[in-house]
């Protein structure tokens, strides 16, 4: 049944965060399943399904992705630009979803070809309406390109 | 005119053309004596050579005279020159061809070499091989095209060897009946030494110069890693301590008594503060040191945006804000100003005494080149003893329970404020409300 809902695939390292999204999502009753990858190597493999992640049935190929920027190993800016020159997969919409409010930052995400940019709130509160906002827009309102998953679902 | 001997030749012929035609008449009249006039012919004939003896001598000392008296003047006129051309501290080469025909004083003085072996030589022997052909060249050309005055410098290689750099003037003259090169020159190695000290002084101050900009790039790099890693990391456990607080007071507040709910609490606002206090250093340091852009900036815009930020606080304070539009456009960095301006009005908001609603004023004074922006309120006011004090970082007035914030809101102000070329003040008495005021800029420096 969940295979009918989109999936979410969310980088980033840090566990709390991890977690704190997750409450959030649930609390804002997003029934999505969530992917969770905690860097920018396993983000590559799971985006080309190789090793581990190549049972699309298992690990399906997400209709957004959330990418923290500051990742282990690859960063979340190379994982962008690796993403974008991937034919088939190149549109996946993604949402960096960072701590930096740098307009450095901001600027290169853009140029990589980020669709959209959002600075992790303190507050829990903050943070919660963000998730709302998200799957409203993104996986509700926002109309996707056709990407390789959909292809094997429908 | 006539030249002398032609004028004696002339004067001669007239006076003998008179003598002949009326000579002979004039002595028939005078003389009735017919016996005597063989004598008087004979005494008439001598007459005339003595006259004519007489008047050519007389005429031709005259001319000698004035001969004389021109080559006086001649003489006095070349010893002037010639006192002029000793005395001057500009060399003098006259050349032809290349060939040296006159040096002066000043011209042995500068070479070195006698006069008489100078007089033997080419004016280019004495160039420095590098501007040798040129002067060789520019020389020759003036046998056959005097060409007009040129002026040039060059360096000259004296007997003893030492080099001297000369500003040269050069021009055609007549000398001694035949068109002749002249070079006049004067010493510039004084001057072309301190051009040479002063580039390389510029050189090296430009060397210096590079060199701190380099360093103050460095600087400015490990203060961007600071603020993105401080941005990064101490944000992230932030995080964490507020979700999860928050998460237990939410999820298990039946197993916490009250005093265990209010440290929970009190954990979570405290997270709150410290995730405000980085925000706001992060903003001030981003303010230092990131790039500002100075565009026309129209100050209603900026407003209506820093009081869009306050919306929340202006509705749960009911606060009055009265703003005299339209205001003037200024020469500013838009975000940079909204920054600012939401700051004052931030402040204006929340230091009023407990109980008053907050009313705010924010009107504009134009200047000649600046706009005055005030902002005017009915807080507690500032005692002038600390009104330098309160536009530096983490200057705090008050108790974090009776005012929080982090004492950065004005520093930022303050920061912004010398960004965009402008200045700050405040005017203030504890209990009688603050008038703080920004001037910016209505014209583009330079």
């Amino acid at each position: 049944m969940d295979t009918t809902l989109a999936t979410l695939l969310l980088v980033e390292d840090d566990p709390n965060d991890v977690m704190l999204f997750c409450r959030a999502k649930d609390k804002a009753k997003l029934a999505n399943p969530l992917q969770v990858v905690s860097d920018g190597d396993a983000a590559i493999a799971y985006l080309g399904g190789h090793g581990q992640y190549a049972d699309r049935s298992v690990y399906p190929f997400p209709t957004l992705m959330l990418l923290d920027l500051k990742l282990p190993r690859k960063s979340g800016l190379e994982v962008l630009e690796w993403l974008r020159q991937q034919n088939g997969i190149h549109r996946l919409p993604v949402v960096v979803m960072t701590s930096s409010k740098e307009s450095a930052d901001v600027g290169k995400a853009y140029d990589l070809g980020a669709n959209s940019y959002l600075v992790k709130p303190v507050a829990f509160d903050t943070l919660l309406a963000m998730v709302r906002a998200l799957g409203m827009y993104w996986l509700i309102l926002n109309e996707n390109p056709e990407l390789p998953n959909e292809d094997s679902v429908s | 005119m006539i030249s002398p001997p032609a004028r004696i030749a002339l004067i001669y012929l007239v006076f003998s053309a008179v003598w002949v035609f009326f000579s002979d008449r004039l002595l028939l009249m005078l003389v009735t004596d017919i016996q005597h006039l063989a004598e008087w012919q004979t005494i008439k004939g001598m007459a005339f050579v003595l006259i004519t003896a007489g008047l050519i001598f007389w005429l031709l000392r005259h001319e000698l005279a004035a001969t004389q008296r021109a080559n006086a003047v001649l003489q006095l006129q070349e010893k002037c020159m010639r006192r002029i051309t000793d005395t001057i501290s500009v060399a003098v080469f006259i050349h032809h061809g290349g060939r040296l025909r006159y040096v002066n004083p000043q011209a042995i003085a500068y070479s070195g070499y006698s006069e008489a072996a100078l007089l033997t030589m080419d004016l280019w022997d004495l160039v420095h091989p590098d501007y040798r052909a040129m002067v060789m060249d520019r020389s020759q050309a003036r046998l056959y095209d005097p060409g007009g005055r040129a002026r040039y410098e060059l360096k000259i290689i004296t007997q003893s060897g030492v080099e001297r750099w000369l500003e040269i003037t050069a021009d055609t003259i007549d000398f001694e009946g035949i068109p002749a090169g002249l070079a006049t020159a004067y010493d510039i190695t004084e001057r072309k030494r301190a051009e040479a000290a002063l580039r390389l002084l510029n050189q090296e101050l430009e060397q210096r110069v590079a060199h701190r900009t380099a360093d103050l790039q460095a600087t400015n790099r490990e203060l961007e890693a600071f603020s993105y890693s401080v941005s990064h990391d101490l944000r992230a456990p932030l995080r964490a301590i507020q979700g999860f607080t928050q998460a237990l007071l939410e999820d298990h507040a039946p197993q916490l008594d009250a005093s265990g709910q209010d440290f929970a609490q009190r954990i979570h606002a405290a997270a709150d503060r410290l995730d405000g206090l980085i925000q706001d250093l992060l903003s001030y340091s981003r303010l230092s040191r990131g790039e500002i852009r100075l565009k026309p900036v129209n100050l209603n815009t900026v407003l209506a945006d820093a009081i869009a930020q306050h919306e929340t606080e202006i509705a749960d304070t009911a606060a009055k804000i009265d703003v005299t539009s339209p205001l003037p456009e200024v020469i500013g960095h838009y975000a940079t100003l909204v920054q600012m301006v939401a700051n004052l009005l931030s402040n204006a908001l929340k230091f009023v005494a407990p109980g008053v609603t907050p009313q705010i004023r924010i009107w504009a004074e134009a200047h000649t080149d600046s706009v005055k922006l005030f902002i005017a309120d009915n807080g507690i006011g500032i005692d002038p003893a600390h009104q330098q004090r309160i536009f530096h970082v983490f200057e705090r007035l008050h108790g974090i329970e009776t005012y929080p914030g982090t004492g950065i809101g004005l520093a930022i102000v303050n920061k912004g404020v010398m960004r965009l070329g402008g200045e700050v003040g405040v005017t203030s008495a504890l209990g009688q409300g603050s008038q703080f005021w920004i001037t910016l800029p209505t014209k583009r420096r330079q």
